[in-house]
């Protein structure tokens, strides 16, 4: 069996590491925003933000993976477009559990049909439809085809919501955008920072281990083929 | 306890508008606010701030206790799996060596 490489649990203690300092400066370092952002609520931009971030990281990566399966038909790039579908999906969760919360307190309602929060729905959608096809239709070269073709389709929408607060504007935040005032306190900024830093690697390593997955998925399935033509079954 | 007077309960503004506008226009001798019988008699629909009282330290909480939640889910999911198909690969991979290794006596 292959060895896995040594630089995966080093990078699954440093994501811990990001993880950990991530909590402690947005829960007891950094100061609560004013009533009209949330008040304490408002904490859960720390994590919130650099979700959305980590989604789009992994959208790209389901992107490419995509259009390569679709130009080189291997194994490799289906389980870098799969995992990329699944990381993305994974991110828009957090991005869509935690929103909502924050929104209750800041805006009064926990969701609002505005252009941001609509496509990042539709976004998640879309992620979500990947992999349920990918999960239930089989793993036929056909339904990868159709998998990877949504991957590249589903990438497109995420500029869409970038620009979609600037093009139509809507109640986002847009403290840490062009022209808007910044965060407060050192700390604060600090918080964000490190947030990022925590989000990226914790992509980072969710992909790893879910190509990694993957991989070994697909080993199975040919050894399982190989199997089938030798003429081996189930019990022997 | 002493029951606080009516007048003192339509000004608190934690009541909310509901409370304050019922107490301002009923009648002032048979009011009793505060009484099992009046809070259990009717219930009156409320909007705005007194209907969204949820604290936001509740809610900061909440969202980083799903956060954790998704995350411990996916990381088990992962390890289960990696777990299974390594069991279900190395059942495999001696299946086919013992066949190699049959077919080749076969032939010899």
């Amino acid at each position: 069996m292959k060895r896995s490489s040594p630089l995966f649990p080093i990078l699954v203690v440093l994501t811990a590491a990001c993880l950990a300092a991530l909590f402690q400066l947005a829960l007891f370092r950094a100061p609560a925003a004013q009533a009209q952002a949330g008040g304490i609520a408002q904490k859960i931009f720390y994590f919130h933000v650099p979700s959305a971030y980590a989604m789009y990281l992994a959208g790209l990566v389901c992107f490419v993976g995509s259009a390569a399966y679709l130009l080189k038909l291997s194994d490799r790039w289906n389980a870098i477009a799969q995992a990329g579908a699944e990381v993305a999906l994974f991110f828009g969760m957090v991005v869509l559990i935690s929103g909502p919360l924050w929104a209750k307190k800041a805006w009064g309602v926990y969701w609002t049909w505005d252009p941001r929060l609509t496509t990042s729905l539709l976004t998640v959608l879309i992620y979500f439809a990947i992999v349920i096809l990918r999960e239930f239709s089989g793993k036929g070269e056909a339904e990868r085809k159709f998998a990877a073709a949504l991957g590249v389709l589903g990438t497109v929408n995420l500029p869409i919501i970038h620009y979609s607060v600037r093009k139509w504007g809507d109640n986002h935040p847009t403290v840490i955008m062009k022209g808007g005032g910044g965060l407060g306190h050192p700390d604060m900024k600090l918080a964000l920072g490190v947030g990022f830093l925590a989000m990226t690697l914790l992509a980072v390593v969710l992909l790893w281990s879910r190509i990694r997955i993957l991989l070994l998925e697909a080993r199975v399935e040919r050894a399982t083929e190989r199997a089938l033509a030798t003429g081996l079954t189930e019990e022997t | 306890m002493q029951a606080p007077a009516p007048s003192d309960i339509a000004a608190d503004p934690g009541l909310g508008p509901g409370l304050n506008t019922a107490t301002a226009n009923a009648p002032a001798a048979p009011v009793t606010p505060g009484t099992p019988a009046e809070r259990a008699a009717e219930f009156v629909p409320v909007t705005g701030p007194a209907a969204e009282g949820v604290p936001g330290g509740v809610l900061m909480l909440l969202a980083y206790f799903a956060f954790w939640a998704v995350i411990f889910r996916f990381v088990w999911t992962n390890h289960r799996q990696t777990q299974k198909l390594q069991t279900r690969l190395a059942a495999l991979e001696t299946a086919l060596a013992d066949a190699e290794k049959r077919a080749d006596d076969g032939d010899g």
